[in-house]
């Protein structure tokens, strides 16, 4: 696998992209990236964006503030590139994101069931952006499987993996199944105008 | 617009003085403590949860309760009691620890509602293998003693059978030698 580097250009272009999120993501990447790489990965990853001048001060970030969306995605490319992660390692930071954040045990108004969590997609994307939309287009609890659209985001390719892993993990602790699907059928990277993931439960 | 956005601020930092103390006060607690989603997948554990049984967040969250518990049948028994009870007490149960041993657990469970339906579960546990084991070698001691005073009882009933035993055969020799001393008087007077 060819070394992947954050350059200058990565960072001038995906910063110029707007929308925020809350901090809770950067804290929960920061977890992952804390209990895979230690602190030493930690001050690494302060380094290069000091560096790159990524304006983020990692030190204050807090669960419930609100924080460029840009930063957050500049923060998990980074994180790919001091842990040399693959693509199965972005999809597994995507459901750590799941499972070390502490607003997710918060919000169970929204885990309640599969049915509940496909119904409030849209509501629990607003609990955590404010920018794009998360529509559930189709879905069939008994036939076991859903349709979701992710529309206003595009910032790099490698957060499609990373949103497949987050979607995979809710899916999997509000339906209780053993076997989940999730496959990117729609990309904004590849010309469609969203992107949309066929999710399916067994 | 500034005073939304004042207010927004405001929310925003109460919120995180929330989550912080929820964070410290899961993480400060010394017993074991887990949220369940309501299909009784791992959500959330605590620091005691990770020291006792080795697995972290990152092992164990969203995998099913039932994958940490050796009694399948017993946990499955719970989750249905659960179901219709929405708390349970006192439930012991085998937990496999990460590195494979086996340890005995007390367990607690109680359901989260929300707006009347189960919006998940919280479980706690307290590792009872020390006092079960304390319990073991007591009615161990216990059985030993018990069969040690059933065998002194058992000599104690054969000595008594035999010293009543020869008091009865005294009694009757007594009774024969008195017979015989009549008899030899009787005899003596009719020579």
């Amino acid at each position: 696998m060819e070394k992947f580097y954050v350059t200058e250009e990565d960072v001038a272009q995906i910063l110029k992209i707007p929308g925020n999120v809350k901090g809770t993501i950067i804290l929960t990447n920061l977890e992952y990236l804390r209990k895979k790489g230690g602190e030493s990965a930690i001050e690494k990853l302060k380094e290069r964006i000091k560096e790159l001048e990524i304006p983020i001060d990692l030190d204050n970030v807090k669960h419930a503030s609100m924080y460029p969306e840009a930063v957050s995605v500049l923060i998990v490319l980074l994180i790919k590139e001091i842990l040399n992660l693959d693509e199965r390692e972005i999809f597994e930071m995507g459901k750590a994101a799941v499972k070390l954040s502490p607003i997710t045990k918060i919000l169970t108004k929204f885990f309640i069931s599969i049915d509940v969590v496909l119904k409030k997609a849209p509501e629990y994307w607003k609990e955590y952006f404010d920018f794009g939309e998360l529509e559930v287009t189709d879905y069939n609890i008994e036939k076991k499987y859903a349709v979701v659209r992710l529309k206003g985001y595009k910032f790099h390719p490698l957060l499609c993996i990373y949103h497949a892993g987050y979607f995979y993990q809710i899916g999997k602790i509000t339906s209780g199944a053993t076997k989940i699907i999730i496959e990117e059928r729609k990309c904004a990277f590849r010309g469609d105008p969203f992107d949309e993931f066929y999710f399916a439960w067994e | 617009m500034k005073e939304k956005e004042g207010e927004i601020k405001k929310y925003q930092d109460e919120l995180n003085e929330l989550i912080d103390y929820i964070n410290d006060f899961f993480n400060f607690l010394p017993i074991p403590v887990c949220d369940l989603s309501s299909t009784f997948y791992i959500i959330q554990i605590n620091k005691a949860f990770e020291k006792l049984t080795g697995f972290d967040a990152l092992d164990i969250t969203g995998s099913s309760i039932e994958e940490i518990f050796s009694e399948k049948e017993k946990i499955k028994n719970i989750i249905s009691l659960l179901q219709k009870n929405h708390e349970l007490q006192n439930q012991e149960l085998i937990l496999v620890k990460k590195n494979g041993e086996e340890i005995i657990v007390n367990t607690f469970w109680a359901a989260r509602i929300k707006n009347e339906k189960v919006a998940g579960f919280f479980l706690a546990f307290i590792d009872v293998t020390p006092l079960k084991k304390i319990q073991q070698e007591m009615e161990e001691k216990i059985r030993l003693s018990t069969q040690d005073l059933k065998e002194k009882i058992k000599e104690l009933e054969e000595f008594h059978k035999i010293a009543i035993g020869r008091e009865l055969k005294m009694i009757e020799l007594k009774e024969e030698i008195k017979k015989l001393k009549e008899e030899l008087e009787r005899l003596k007077k009719k020579t």
